[in-house]
């Protein structure tokens, strides 16, 4: 107690230069605490939009289909082992795809045309709620040959809902296929490349088309993108031989990386962050304990131990630390908490437009606070600060004591 | 904890003592005896080697050859550990100035010695009110060192030494910065402490007018200690 009471006074000795260090990491460990926050939330923001709006959290596909793309290379049915190895809340929604031209007029367009089962597909992807012209429920079966597309793939061939457009595309070893679809909705996501080059029509429309009547990928949404990988795992041991599991990660490339980049990039900070607290929280612990030396032969030689003079000093930087990492977090999770609700617009910062690779993003974050992540810092900052401490503390201690006290 | 060459009733003796920093030789063959119980003067002008002798005495420096026994032991044959045990419970340290922590108030300086010592802290601080009661400074107890006189700050300084219940203390020049009414009480003071409770006294002064209170005095001249009536 009277260690502790000792090592309180000796930090209010020079309280601006406590204050000042206190400032630096409070400071430090708030920005730390938030930006983490900030690009958690972007993280999760990106993720759940972009897999949201078409390839769901893990895929379903023959092998041939997933490395070559050959339209022969069909899933059969939907793998009764896939069925009984998701977790409960996944959804599924089985497809087919075919590479098409479509031509309106005088303009033709490259697509890609994915067969739906609109019901199904609803619960794995959000882009009904996309649909800005026309209805999403068209592709219904009942509906046969509608189509729905993307806003700037209908502005480059000149569509409106209701226009007819003719799509031709051809089956290895057969000719070519002409049909006739109504455009029955529009879609738009902001742009990017997925708007220009994609088109729904009716599950049974696009198989009609193929050789046999199967599906080529199957899109499923977990309860929650984490277990994506872990699911992977699971259905990798499962599924039968030829027929393979991929994740956002495999199916979004240019997604991952950005999500790599963004973890890579909290990470830097707050490593930095650590390195300026290190370098401010030595400097102030030398400076204290040069300031002493004739105190700590005192205290020498009225019998303290050094690993008592260490523990003195390394207690003022516990203490520094922890006070300082208590105002830093609380500072870092008001800011959160304030963003929480009117959003940080990251807009200023990125210019006007930012794309997860084809996908139009959301720049206004919400942050998320971390409770794991946030504890992490700070115990980082408090462990920085009292390794700090370190040197100086063992410079205290091994002072001998009579040059300490003929410094006087 | 006697040994052979120290007569049994010695709190401190000294034998051929030799210590020099660079070219300086601050002590040469010093040999002394200070008998237990008595109240011992150190005298010699500054730079004689005063502080020099303390600092062996208490351990705090190694001697370059010659014996240093407190209580018979021959602090050359203790570890840094040991040390420390010395310095806590038989050997007692009093300086000129800053003798007390500045951020402790004075009856947390005094506590401090008896916790360090092994004692609890409630022990520890009903200790520290004790001593502080019988130097007369209970109306001190809660101020810090920087609201403290002069003379209370040295008379604090005794009172974190007898919190140890040490069995010699060694005071150097601690009238230093004192005016001379408060030099002779505080001599007065370690007199009265040496008879009471029995404990040896070595203080180096080159104050001739606290003299009258030695029962054994010292002098260091050209490094040589001779002992001189009193
Ligand atoms: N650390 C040291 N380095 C060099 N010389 C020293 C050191 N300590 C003491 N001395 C010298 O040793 C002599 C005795 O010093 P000291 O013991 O402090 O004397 P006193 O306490 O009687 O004034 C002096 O000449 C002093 O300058
Ligand atoms: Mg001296």
């Amino acid at each position: 107690m009277l260690l502790l009471r000792l090592a309180l006074r000796n930090l209010r000795r020079n309280p601006r230069r406590t204050l000042l260090t206190a400032a630096t990491v409070a400071f430090g460990l708030g920005v730390s605490v938030w930006l983490e926050g900030v690009l958690v939330a972007r993280t999760r923001d990106m993720v759940s939009t972009v897999t949201g709006t078409h390839t769901g959290h893990v895929q379903v596909l023959t092998e041939r289909y997933a490395t070559q793309h050959a339209v022969d290379a069909l899933l059969d049915e939907v793998p009764r082992e896939l069925l009984q190895r998701l977790p409960a809340g996944s959804k599924v929604s089985p497809r087919a795809v075919l590479p098409v031209l479509l031509t309106h007029g005088e303009r033709t367009s490259f697509a890609q045309l994915f067969g739906v089962d609109p019901a199904r597909e609803r619960e794995v992807t959000d882009l009904a709620q996309k649909v800005t012209a026309g209805s999403y429920d068209v592709l219904g079966e009942a509906h046969g040959a509608a189509v729905v597309l993307g806003a700037e793939l209908g502005n480059a061939l000149g569509l409106e809902v209701g226009d007819t457009v003719e799509l031709l595309t051809q089956m290895p070893g057969q000719g070519v296929a002409r049909r006739e679809l109504t455009v029955g909705g529009i879609f738009a996501v902001g742009g990017g490349a997925f708007e220009r080059s994609t088109a729904f029509a009716p599950l049974t429309f696009v198989q009609g088309l193929l050789p046999s009547p199967g599906f080529h990928e199957i899109a499923i949404r977990l309860a929650d993108v984490r277990l994506a990988d872990e699911v992977r795992a699971e259905l990798a041991r499962a599924l039968p031989t030829g027929t393979v599991a991929t994740t956002w990660r495999e199916a979004l490339p240019e997604l991952a990386t950005l999500v790599t980049f963004n973890d890579a990039t909290a990470l830097f900070f707050s490593r930095l962050v650590l390195v300026i607290v290190l370098f401010a929280a030595a400097n102030t612990m030398w400076m204290s304990v040069q300031e002493r030396t004739f105190e700590f032969g005192v205290m020498a030689s009225i019998g303290t131990a050094a690993p008592q003079v260490v523990g003195l000093v390394m207690l003022e930087a516990l203490l520094l630390a922890v006070l300082s990492a208590a105002v830093g977090l609380a500072l870092g999770a008001l800011v959160i908490w304030h963003h929480q609700r009117t959003g940080f617009d990251l807009r200023p910062f990125l210019g006007r437009q930012s794309n997860a690779g084809s996908f139009a993003l959301d720049l206004v974050v919400h942050p998320l606070f971390s409770v794991g992540g946030a504890l992490r810092s700070t115990l980082s900052i408090v462990v920085v600060v009292v390794l700090a401490s370190a040197l100086p503390a063992a410079f205290a201690s091994h002072l001998r004591p009579v040059t300490a006290l003929r410094r006087a | 904890m006697t040994s052979q060459g120290a007569t049994a009733t010695a709190a401190l003796s000294f034998e051929a003592v030799e210590k020099a920093y660079g070219g300086v030789r601050a002590l040469r063959a010093a040999t002394f005896e200070v008998p237990a119980g008595s109240m011992a003067m150190l005298i010699g002008p500054s730079g004689s080697g005063k502080s020099t002798l303390l600092h062996l005495a208490a351990g705090l420096d190694r001697a370059d050859a010659g014996r240093v026994r407190v209580f018979g032991a021959d602090l050359a044959t203790l570890d840094a550990r040991a040390l420390v045990a010395l310095r806590r419970r038989e050997v007692g340290l009093i300086f000129q100035f800053n003798n007390l922590l500045p951020t402790l108030r004075l009856v947390e300086n005094v506590e401090y010695t008896a916790l360090i010592r092994g004692d609890a802290p409630r022990v520890a601080r009903a200790r520290a009110l004790a001593v502080l009661e019988e130097l007369n400074m209970s109306a001190a107890a809660r101020r810090f060192p920087g609201q403290l006189s002069g003379g209370e700050r040295q008379r604090g300084a005794i009172a974190r030494c007898l919190a140890a219940a040490p069995r010699i203390v060694l005071a150097d020049e601690p009238s230093a910065h004192l005016d001379g009414e408060n030099a002779q009480q505080l001599f007065a003071l370690l007199g009265r402490i040496s008879r009471e409770h029995g404990t040896t006294i070595l203080a180096a002064t080159h104050d001739l007018r606290v003299l009258a209170h030695a029962t054994a005095r010292f002098e260091i001249r050209d490094g040589h200690v001779h002992r001189s009536e009193p």
